[in-house]
């Protein structure tokens, strides 16, 4: 019996080639349980300051949640952390799958990777034997080629290998980690870091060990699974993910004017009917796999045998890709959005900066700041496919004008100067999800403080509160969530809400919940969260500490960005949503600089963070336990 | 007969499942009245249109033809 965790960490480093153990105490996990809040502890701990992100000195942590692994759906996600190559501030991403329950089950909570390896390696961890194995043969490979070959030579057909694509070897600034060749940490460039350290691979199995076997009540925890396998068809959103995954945003959101169109100049596209849920079920969708132990079964799988073919052994598209290279693109054609994806994933970067990056590029061409001569013959309007196309294989390769763009928007804005950094839609240098926040300002409140940079999955969307007898509402009520108001409203209140949910979702983090879990996005309710923990650790825990979990961890990352140099001044929004969108139903809507100011004063304040600053108060650290991390960053202690 | 269109998860509140079909409703029919017979709660209701145009669920009536869409709210992901 144990408290859901293994209790142990791998170091492994990659210049030595030596690999260790390290074991630490409960006390240590009850304040940094795992996943985001374990990461950050060991960042702050570990990571010497302004360490360049693709030196041998940064280093890449591989965490696995509380409850990765756990009999129960939706528990299965890890975190990939390190110095962001993108941004220059903590970088972070998550991935589902079934990597993250493997490292479990092979008795380790994290991997903390540092070093360079003098020529390329992968790491083997297989049934309790771990090696670091020659990769030269691996280096510039297809994923599928990589998976197989690293298979063969384990002799272990169902071992889970996470690896980079080309684009981390080539260190593409928004490289991306794969594994089992459908799941992806994509957000951040943290392929580029494993690439810079020569590991292709980490390879993980155990077949002897289960999470029983580290849960505290392990009968509690399976009968809690057996009931939620059950309940997410009694929730409708919970169902609909089941049947459609994230697809119907895409009709939802142009109906409601903010559907990313055009690098986000219009929240309107005339081309929706083509790339919408209807036709993307109806034209390439071929089925549907899931993450470990999970019933919901979000994952699309396509194939297409048309204008372009597009393999099913990459999965397929998301609403996030569909959105990016589709309206945001101005392209209309699903077939050529999903090689798009494809492509993406076949040489492993984040759909997401990658898609915008191309369009933040069309905008450019179609203002004439950019021309043929700079882009290297290529004609990049918004809907060109074709031309869209061809700039991923130039960026993954790093050839031609790819070799800019593999730089992401900001970079690329400033080199090419001209006005361009207007028009890159970005913040902390990382680029904006496909949402629109002139149509639900929380969303934009989040974009601008998320310490990685503008990411969709750092709260909740406050789109899920306009009605106060919706199910979404009612899921929230147990987090504090009492009024209900229009999306495009930032009041002192919304604030609150946003706080209030920003807790919650960074302790999805902690925990090893995929978003599509637990309650108001989804159907696992909060007094089962808790449930679910207490059954797993012991831990008589309630939700206020739980929520200080999620706070102490955002806070980590907040005084890693302070020490790195980022203030208030980062924590802002891209012009272009300062300006009125131009067409349907949110037509005149918009941000106001004030207004957006005020609100992230009011956010300062009740985060305890100083407001001039930005900086968290040494108050509010000590009251989160974190006193620490001002005494070793050297931050000033009034903030 | 409308032209009926419930978005995102709402399907999931129709007996049959449907998405997108067409129903008879008695003239000047109300939207709130036309999710009543469908049993789709109209909390879960962010926004609906009416051809094309986005209209307030509580006073708006529809009329032979019209195709009607009716969106939950969207939490992203």
């Amino acid at each position: 019996m144990g408290f859901g965790t293994t209790g142990k960490i791998l170091r492994v480093d990659l210049t030595y080639g030596s690999i260790r153990e390290e074991t630490f105490n409960e006390t240590i996990y009850r304040c940094y349980p795992g996943g985001k809040a374990l990461a950050g502890y060991l960042m702050l701990r570990e990571l010497p300051q302004h360490t360049d992100p693709l030196s041998p000195g940064n280093i890449l942590i591989l965490a696995t949640g509380l409850l990765t692994g756990a009999p129960l759906a939706t528990t299965t996600r890890f975190t990939a952390t390190a110095r962001s190559p993108l941004t220059g501030a903590y970088g972070e991403s998550e991935a589902g799958g079934f990597w993250g329950p493997e490292l479990k089950m092979a008795g380790y909570e994290a991997i903390i990777m540092t070093g360079r390896a003098p020529s390329p390696v992968y790491l083997s961890i297989n049934n309790g034997r771990i090696q670091l194995k020659d990769a030269h043969h691996l280096w510039g490979q297809d994923p599928d080629k990589v998976q197989t070959k690293i298979r063969e030579e384990l002799g272990d057909t169902k071992i889970s290998v996470l690896q980079i694509g080309i684009a981390g070897e080539n260190l593409v600034k928004y490289a991306s980690l794969t594994h089992n060749m459908r799941h992806y940490n994509g957000r951040n460039g943290m392929g580029a870091v494993m690439g810079s350290k020569n590991l292709k691979a980490v390879a993980v199995h155990s077949s002897n060990n289960r999470y029983s076997d580290i849960a505290h009540d392990a009968r509690a925890l399976a009968e809690l699974g057996k009931r939620l396998s059950k309940q997410y068809k009694d929730h409708p959103q919970s169902w609909a993910l089941h049947e459609k995954g994230t697809m119907p945003l895409v009709g939802g959101l142009n109906s409601a004017g903010m559907l990313p169109t055009n690098n986000f100049n219009s929240g309107v596209f005339d081309g929706v009917d083509n790339i919408r849920w209807e036709a993307f079920d109806k034209e390439i969708l071929v089925g549907r796999q899931s993450c470990y132990a999970c019933s919901i079964r979000c994952k699309p799988e396509v194939q297409v045998d048309g204008r372009y073919k597009v393999s099913q052994k990459y999965g397929g598209p998301e609403y996030e890709a569909v959105a990016g290279f589709g309206s945001n693109c101005g392209v209309d054609d699903l077939q050529a959005v999903a090689k798009a994806n494809e492509l993406c994933n076949r040489y492993v970067m984040d759909t997401i900066s990658t898609s915008a990056t191309i369009a933040f590029a069309m905008d450019c061409f179609e203002h004439g700041i950019i021309n043929l001569e700079e882009t290297g013959g290529l004609e990049l309007r918004f809907g060109n496919a074709n031309a869209m196309l061809q700039a991923i294989e130039w960026i993954a390769r790093r050839k031609g004008f790819g070799d800019l763009l593999a730089e992401g928007t900001l970079r690329t804005a400033q080199t090419i100067g001209g006005g361009a950094v207007d028009l890159a839609i970005q913040v902390k240098g990382q680029e904006l999800s496909m949402h629109d926040p002139r149509g639900k300002a929380n969303v934009g409140l989040g974009f601008a403080v998320s310490e990685i940079g503008a990411d969709h999955l750092v709260s909740m969307h406050d789109t899920l509160f306009q009605n106060d007898k919706s199910i979404a509402f009612q899921g929230a009520k147990a987090l504090g969530i009492r009024n209900a108001f229009p999306a495009t409203v930032l009041n002192d209140e919304k604030v609150e809400q946003y706080f209030l949910c920003e807790n919650w979702v960074s302790l999805e983090k902690v925990l090893g919940f995929c978003y599509f879990g637990p309650a108001p996005r989804s159907f696992i309710q909060v007094d089962e969260v808790i449930e679910a923990v207490q059954a797993a650790t012991g831990w008589n825990i309630d939700l206020e500490e739980l929520l200080l979990i999620g706070e102490r961890a955002t806070n980590l990352a907040r005084v890693f960005n302070t020490r790195e140099g980022f203030t208030r001044a980062d924590d802002t929004l891209p012009k272009r949503l300062f300006t009125p969108l131009d067409a349907g139903p949110l037509k005149g809507v918009t941000f106001q600089y004030k207004e957006f100011n005020d609100a992230l004063t009011t956010l300062y304040k009740i985060k305890g963070w100083n407001p001039a600053t930005g900086i968290p108060t040494y108050q509010r650290l000590e009251s989160l336990g974190l006193g620490w991390t001002v005494r070793e960053s050297g931050m000033q202690e009034n903030g | 007969m409308v032209e009926i269109y419930l978005g995102g998860y709402l399907n999931y509140f129709d007996r049959g499942k449907r998405s997108h079909f067409t129903l008879a409703i008695s003239p000047k029919m109300g939207l709130i009245e036309i999710l009543e017979l469908l049993e789709v709660p109209s909390a879960e209701i962010a926004f609906a249109s009416v051809n094309g145009e986005l209209m307030n669920v509580e006073i708006t009536s529809v009329g032979p033809d019209d195709r009607i869409e009716f969106y939950p709210p969207m939490g992203g992901g």
